[in-house]
């Protein structure tokens, strides 16, 4: 294809070259046939103005008797063969057309025959005829001379050598602007093409290599490491809540993220491989490997890479990427496959809670198959309400009645059986659900506490756990303000549960929105204190008005004295901060009684209640409030 | 059309010259040896220069009648220097050449005006120069290019039909002179 239009381009180069060419010579021919006609014009009027003075010089010699009567006759007969041979054909054809040739030429032939009889009866003792026929001769000797002045120095003589002067010297610039032009045209196509070419195999943004480009390189890269019997890993990154970033901060930000992760992945991979950008925020590089467990090193680097802070006019961000990876011969041997596998390695880091670089391993398609099919089966039971909730009771540590609830969601699918809280709440967040999700948690926890205050319990709070996804979306505010108007229930009967294991709530807008909650008066907890990216800087700018210790603490609170004091050390700060502290998974009587000796407000755990459904619930409710009536 | 006379027609010229060279050549053998008779009209042209054959002080005279007497050629065609196409009939310069026994590497052509042009012997051998004593059937006055013109069929043959071959066609023919 590239072949042809070389071709192509060189044989229009050449034809343009040519046609230029071409054009300069006809306009030189042109000036060389003019020029060629003036000097014949010339030509032909001295010849004639010739053959007349040699005629009348004929007569003079008969008269002086130095030439016969036969000379004169062949002299007039070659005069007038001059005029015949001036009158006749295409070669003299630009004498005649000169301006008062023609008629001259005709008279003069006219003339001549009527000569013809008195020249050939011409005798040498004959003067007076001779001098009479000199006499008429001389008018047109006159005449012969004016034309020949004229032709060889006449103005229109002149000025058509100056035409012709300025003819070729225009042709030449004609020919040197035309070779130029078609230069520099010929000059800027190519670049266009360079340009266009390079635009349609590049990502505007970032420079890189576009979607279309990066399967050329791979598909290269794979012949190049198949022939060399090597090895290739395909590292996927998509950076996590890039849309929020933009929806948030502006398309203007996420632009320069974008740019931003582009160098520093073409950075780190260096001269090892090729990085490209997919689309949106989903960047893949290709890596030649010389030993295997490069490909991991490498997935790490680019990780750490992307990990370190932005710089933003407005401030700071730090961006968190998944990366998955995959392997070539091992996982796959096409580039479908590669794709494909380092794709879903990827999706696997998304939704781990533990790592954020995963290799692909076999039986993830699997597992990826299987959230999918349970994206469906959830919304499914989402709108026909499928779902349930359970609660857990949190109990007053020092006088073990009921403070509040906590909602956990259930699903007990037909389809797929049990499905746990947290591969629901991934599923959900993965496939766009964790929205309706959220609103759905909300509001049947709302209208169950609100059934539970019509029973008379009208002092019970519920938790509900809230996906910080959601918070980007600025909908929560509306959300709750609605759920809470349907059912018609205090504000300050609703704690919401926010996790800290996202970097989000450095962003303004989250801040707003849960600042906006709690102007409402709705309660904030932070839930799982302790194990996530644990900020005091959270702590200081989160509306937050009650902490939970992660159980990982209760669990070590009496048998790892760090653990202690460090739950000691929260519940104090807790304190300081006025701020309500709730000790998760107590599920022994000495860690109970541990925390209640630190002053502990507030517990949860095996030990005191296990999640339970709503009927189990409102018993256990009838016989805290008997328990404290009695009490 | 005299007996003996080999025709040209202008369209199959080039075939039928070759016969008609075949023919001269025959027939010039002939008369190379015979000896050129004196003119008895009027000279219409003189052969100069390296001759065997001659008839007055190293020269061969020719009248129109001795012209007439070698083998004739005919054709018609345009010419730039007439209006519409007419009839050209003479003698091959060839013919004539050898009928003289000229010999030597070219040949000037001479007009009575004195304009004089050098032919390659070369070229006249493989041109059919024709030495035209008759145009349209009628002899011509000096006025009217004659006695002797030389022309080559040029609308039937494109390549004679160029600026070089069109200097070559002298009119009012005086004298040829081999060197």
């Amino acid at each position: 294809m590239k072949t042809f239009k070389l071709i192509g381009l060189t044989v229009i180069t050449l034809l343009f070259g040519a046609s230029s060419l071409y054009g300069y010579h006809r306009d030189l021919d042109v000036v060389r046939y003019v020029s060629a006609t003036i000097k014949a014009i010339g030509w032909s009027s001295s010849e004639l103005e010739m053959e007349l003075l040699k005629f009348d010089q004929s007569l003079t010699a008969l008269m002086a008797d130095t030439a016969d009567e036969a000379n004169v006759q062949l002299r007039f007969e070659l005069l007038w063969s001059r005029i015949d041979t001036l009158l006749k054909g295409e070669e003299n054809r630009p004498v005649r057309e000169q301006p008062g040739v023609l008629p001259m030429l005709e008279n003069f032939s006219g003339q001549l025959e009527r000569w013809e009889e008195r020249v050939y009866a011409l005798t040498a003792d004959e003067r007076a005829e001779i001098m009479a026929l000199r006499q008429e001769l001389a008018h047109y000797r006159k005449l012969a001379r004016e034309i020949n002045v004229e032709s060889f120095s006449g103005d229109k003589v002149w000025q058509q050598l100056d035409i012709i002067q300025d003819i070729r010297l225009r042709s030449s610039l004609s020919l040197g602007g035309l070779l130029l032009s078609g230069g520099l045209m010929l000059l800027l196509l190519l670049r266009e093409n360079r340009r266009n070419r390079h635009m349609a195999y590049h990502d505007t943004l970032t420079g890189l290599p576009n979607r279309m480009f990066f399967y050329q390189l791979i598909e290269k890269a794979l012949n190049r490491t198949q022939r060399e019997r090597g090895a290739l890993a395909v590292h996927m990154v998509d950076l996590n809540s890039f849309k929020a970033i933009n929806d948030s901060l502006g398309h203007e930000v996420g632009d320069s993220l974008l740019q931003e992760i582009a160098v520093r992945l073409s950075n780190t991979i260096g001269e090892q491989g090729q990085v490209a950008r997919l689309g949106g925020d989903e960047f893949v590089i290709i890596q030649q490997l010389e030993h295997i467990a490069d490909a991991e090193l490498m997935a790490t680097r680019l990780f750490e890479s992307l990990s370190c802070d932005v710089q933003l006019p407005d401030g700071c961000l730090s961006p968190q990427a998944c990366i998955g990876t995959s392997l070539y011969p091992k996982h796959g041997t096409t580039v479908p496959e590669l794709l494909s596998h380092a794709d879903t390695a990827m999706y696997y880091a998304k939704h781990s809670r533990k790592t954020m670089v995963q290799m692909f391993e076999p039986g993830m398609d699997e597992r990826r198959l299987r959230r999918q099919k349970l994206a469906v089966s959830l919304q499914a039971a989402i709108e026909q309400n499928l779902l349930a909730l359970h609660y857990q009771p949190i109990f007053r540590l020092n006088s073990g009645a009921i403070e509040s609830v906590e909602a956990l969601l259930r699903w007990n699918s037909a389809e797929h059986g049990f499905v746990s809280p947290l591969e629901l709440i991934a599923v959900a967040e993965q496939h766009g659900l964790a929205h309706r999700l959220n609103e759905w948690v909300l509001s049947q926890a709302c209208r169950q506490l609100h059934c539970w205050h019509q029973d008379g319990f009208d002092w019970l709070k519920v938790n509900v756990n809230i996906s910080p996804n959601i918070f980007m979306e600025g909908e929560l505010a509306r959300t709750v303000s609605g759920v809470l108007r349907n059912t018609g229930l205090d504000v300050s009967t609703l704690v919401l549960e926010i996790t800290e294991d996202t970097s989000l709530w450095d962003t303004a807008g989250s801040l707003d929105t849960l600042q906006e909650l709690r102007d409402l008066g709705i309660e904030i907890a932070l839930d799982d204190f302790g194990t996530g990216y644990s900020s005091f800087s959270h702590l200081r700018q989160l509306p937050i008005n009650k902490l939970k210790i992660d159980k990982s603490f209760v669990a070590y609170l009496s048998t790892d004295s760090r653990a202690f004091n460090l739950v000691k050390a929260i519940i104090s700060l807790a304190e300081s901060l006025d701020m309500t502290v709730t000790a998760e998974g107590i599920e022994l009587p000495e860690q109970q009684a541990l925390l209640q000796q630190l002053g502990c407000g507030l517990g949860q755990g095996y030990l005191l209640a296990k999640p339970m459904p709503v009927e189990a619930m409102s018993d256990l409710l009838s016989q805290d409030q008997r328990r404290s009536r009695s009490a | 059309m005299k007996p003996g006379m080999s025709e040209v027609r202008g369209r199959r010229f080039l075939p039928a010259s070759a016969l008609g060279l075949l023919l001269a050549a025959w027939s010039s053998l002939s008369f190379a040896a015979d000896p050129l008779p004196s003119p008895e009209g009027r000279v219409v042209l003189t052969v100069t220069g390296n001759l065997t054959v001659t008839n007055a002080n190293d020269k061969a005279e020719f009248d129109m009648d001795m012209l007439a007497a070698l083998p004739q050629h005919e054709f018609s065609t345009h010419t730039p220097w007439t209006e519409g196409q007419h009839h050209f009939r003479g003698v091959l310069m060839s013919d004539l050449l050898q009928r003289v026994g000229a010999e030597g590497s070219d040949v000037r052509a001479v007009a009575l005006n004195d304009y004089h042009h050098d032919i390659d012997s070369e070229l006249v051998a493989e041109t059919p120069l024709l030495l035209t004593t008759h145009l349209d059937g009628k002899p011509m006055k000096i006025r009217h290019k004659g006695p002797v013109w030389l022309m080559l069929p040029l609308s039937d043959n494109p390549q004679f039909n160029t600026k070089r071959y069109h200097e070559l066609l002298i009119w009012q023919l005086k004298t040829l002179d081999a060197r």
